[in-house]
């Protein structure tokens, strides 16, 4: 049984890998605290699927740049509701936040730490 | 006492502690759990860090000097600090923080990721004896983050 005081040592040992579904594929992210790290192979898009709670953390990051990825945000990030997010150099990087808004809907929220990526 | 389920994982993640213990001057500072805060102290004069190159991606730690005796805490992060690989993060003043999470380089190597913060990192090779002239209250221009 898991004692509470270990949680983080946990945390520490699980994976909090997303696999990159690759060129036109979907990112859905299913657990808090996770990252996806792209690889790119030429100019290729992503899909992020919107979140289904508030409050989850996720990393979205270009590890290997083999060409722009264009990634589509579904809900939008902001509240100006922009939903393109574009990776252009490695180790581009935008951490996000699920919220709500409006009630009873999620959708991103680009968080502090955004490195070089073009959002529109 | 009972074990961790999905309905009170926050709850005990709030109750745990996240505080991992300062190392000291010229110790290494070496993440083993999620979500951790390391808070510096100085003494009068400067002191170095280290923070250990990490092991797996997704990592966060925060990491700020909380007590400033005088000195300034020079951390070097063999690994690099962000895709220039910049080496250096210079801690001048209390409350100087840094935001981190490990990132691959390959699938098999890995290195801290500035998220945010409110210090700048230096280009050295390799730690200076003394402090670099980073400003502790904006970015340098060698880029806070990026």
């Amino acid at each position: 049984m898991t004692s509470p005081h270990q949680v983080h040592s946990f945390l520490y040992r699980a994976s909090k890998k997303l696999a990159d579904p690759g060129d036109a594929g979907t990112i859905r992210v299913s657990q808090d605290l996770q990252i996806c790290e792209m690889v790119s192979e030429g100019v290729e898009t992503r899909i992020v699927a919107r979140p289904t709670d508030s409050g989850i953390r996720f990393v979205l990051r270009l590890m290997t740049d083999g060409g722009t990825v264009t990634v589509t945000v579904t809900g939008g990030m902001n509240v100006d509701l922009d939903t393109v997010a574009t990776f252009a150099d490695e180790s581009d990087m935008l951490p996000l936040m699920s919220v709500e808004s409006p009630a009873g809907t999620f959708r991103w929220e680009v968080a502090e730490g955004n490195v070089g990526v073009s959002i529109s | 006492m009972g074990g961790i389920t999905p309905s009170n994982i926050h709850f005990n993640l709030y109750r745990s502690a996240k505080v991992m213990p300062d190392p000291g001057d010229g110790g290494t500072i070496r993440p083993n759990q999620d979500l951790q805060s390391c808070n510096m102290t100085t003494g009068a004069a400067n002191e170095t860090r280290i923070l250990a190159t990490p092991d797996r991606p997704g990592i966060r730690l925060c990491l700020r000097l909380k007590t400033d005796g005088g000195g300034s805490a020079v951390v070097t992060a063999p690994g690099g600090f962000n895709v220039a690989l910049n080496l250096i993060a210079t801690f001048d003043d209390a409350d100087d923080i840094l935001f981190l999470i490990s990132v691959s380089i390959t699938t098999t190597t890995f290195r801290w990721q500035i998220m945010t913060g409110n210090l700048g990192t230096s280009p050295s090779s390799s730690p200076s004896s003394s402090p670099s002239s980073s400003p502790s209250s904006s970015p340098s221009s060698s880029a806070s983050g990026s």
